[in-house]
């Protein structure tokens, strides 16, 4: 047999849990058997509030739908995990965990937010002196940590079946002292969306069709307390 | 700056619950360190975690050496040009000392199965293998190791032995082999070969670093798990490399149930001591003749 036709037939009954022929199967089975057992323990791993809300089995059932919908095509595990949050938005899991791909937005946003470097903020001082014609003008660089999180549920977690249908905006962020969560306005979330693209405060302004400037000035104090931006750039 | 090979003695795979103790200096009798690429490397989303941070700071003072599992060596897939261009940005970050992956598949059909599968050993396996691993030095502008793998399996495709495979791979590839005796010893049981045999048919100028793990026994088959300690055969196997081969830099693969530092720095020291007691007794073998 060519070697191309014997590995996608190898492949073929690992994911099948089948054995190809002329294979002792109690040989074939360690492989067979290693892959889903890898596969979910990574995956529990990056997910556990996610396997606590939906229990062992349906989690089990979930791995097995998602890997054979989205096969790996990553060099690393840990990238796996980054495409469950779309898949729970698919009609069948989303019908029946409806607060589960938010659930999985919100794990792996703060396991990407850990595992993301913090970076001592420059100095803003400068940027107070700018006129408004020039602080339209600014991109502002972002710690690597930040993600923002559009939500359409409030989770409980002590009792996750009586989580709430509401719409709910977060930034995620490490700061020096750890992983926090803060709470944004609809109107700050769509504005940091945007900004994070590195795109200017003026071009974000003309997007949204919104000249409120000055209902900004406490969000960025508050953004650039808390370290959110590295640095900024004037874009002339 | 890269170290004095010969300066490269005895190695640990580095995981993260010992990350601390290597941070800033490096515990007795470690003078080099693996770690494995693709938890370093970018992600295709550009995502670089922290951890790349931790491992300049381990470089800055010790020799590390980068160890892939997802190059998929032997796929008939075309090789990854973005994980080839990721691994390449580690190198010149990190310059390791060197960089190994697996005589194995990973995935075919663009999919990854994150296993290392085996291959048969055929003609056709070796031209593939060869060409392929020329494309990645070639790309990489340095020879790379390749190590053999454990596997549970033999296809009845295969022509030549495994240690004939590997020889032949390495050779026309004109790469270095990083020889894991653990494998080695798991398949010898595994599929009924002398591992003794194995041993012997390698060249020691291709062998640049050896690998030395624990394993299980399940349903009567050996499972190469970097679970345990290491068993008593496999340091035997190790003796005979070091026999064999002279000292090469060799280290302890612990990725399941890693224990505190302090235990699993005993067999490091293990590997030190049969290092020694082999190279003195080559010595004292020397001076007689």
């Amino acid at each position: 047999m060519k070697l191309k036709k014997l590995q996608q037939e190898f492949k073929a009954a690992i994911k099948n849990d089948a054995v190809p022929e002329n294979l002792n199967p109690l040989r074939f089975k360690v492989y067979s058997q290693a892959y889903w057992i890898r596969m979910e323990e990574s995956l529990e791993e990056d997910f556990p509030l996610l396997v606590e809300a939906l229990g062992e089995d349906s989690f089990s059932e979930l791995v097995e739908d998602f890997l054979i919908h989205m096969p790996s095509k990553f060099s690393s595990l840990s990238e796996v995990s980054k495409a469950l949050p779309n898949f729970l938005s698919n009609k069948e899991w989303s019908k029946r965990y409806p607060y589960a791909a938010d659930l999985a937005r919100i794990e792996i946003s703060e396991l990407l937010s850990r595992q993301s470097r913090w970076i001592k903020p420059s100095d803003f001082t400068e940027l107070s002196k700018f006129s408004q014609e020039e602080l339209l003008k600014v991109v502002f660089y972002f710690q690597p940590s930040a993600r923002l999180l559009r939500l359409d549920w409030s989770i409980d977690t002590n009792e996750f079946a009586r989580s709430k249908k509401q719409k709910l905006f977060y930034l995620i962020l490490k700061e020096k002292c750890g992983l926090k969560t803060h709470p944004l306005q609809e109107f700050e979330f769509k504005i940091l969306e945007h900004l994070i693209q590195k795109d200017t405060l003026g071009s974000v302004l003309e997007k949204l069709e919104t000249d409120a400037p000055l209902r900004l000035g406490e969000s960025f104090r508050k953004w650039a307390e808390i370290g959110l931006f590295i640095s900024y750039e004037l874009k002339m | 700056m890269h170290t004095n090979h010969s300066k490269l003695k005895t190695g640990v795979g580095l995981r993260s619950p010992h990350l601390d103790q290597f941070l800033n200096s490096s515990p007795n009798n470690v003078s080099w360190v693996e770690v494995v690429a693709e938890n370093y490397m970018e992600h295709e989303d550009h995502f670089q975690g922290v951890s790349i941070a931790n491992l300049e700071q381990v470089r800055s003072h010790l020799p590390v050496i980068l160890h892939g599992v997802s190059l998929s060596i032997a796929s008939t897939d075309p090789i990854k040009a973005s994980h080839m261009k990721r691994l390449k940005n580690l190198i010149d970050r990190i310059q390791p000392e060197w960089v190994s992956d697996h005589l194995c598949w990973t995935g075919v059909d663009g999919e990854n199965l994150h296993d290392l599968l085996p291959l048969p050993f055929t003609r056709e396996a070796i031209f593939h293998v060869v060409d392929r691993i020329k494309q990645v030095q070639d790309y990489l502008g340095q020879r790379i190791l390749i190590e053999n793998i454990s596997s549970y399996l033999e296809f009845t495709e295969s022509e030549i032995t495994e240690w004939e495979f590997l020889k032949e791979v390495a050779e026309r590839s004109d790469c270095h082999i990083l020889l894991d005796v653990n494998n080695v010893y798991v398949n010898s049981i595994n599929h009924g070969f002398d591992a003794q045999d194995y041993l012997e048919a390698l060249s020691q100028d291709r062998i640049q670093q050896i690998h030395i793990a624990g394993h299980v026994e399940r349903n009567g088959v050996l499972i190469d798990t970097h679970s345990t300690n290491v068993r008593k055969e496999v340091w035997d196997l190790y003796r005979e490399s070091v026999r064999l081969f002279g000292p090469i830099p060799a280290m302890i693969e612990r990725d399941a149930d890693i224990p505190e530092w302090e235990e699993l720095e005993k067999e490091v020291e293990m590997i030190s001591r049969i290092t020694t007691e082999e190279s003195h007794e080559a010595e004292k073998v020397a001076a007689r003749i």
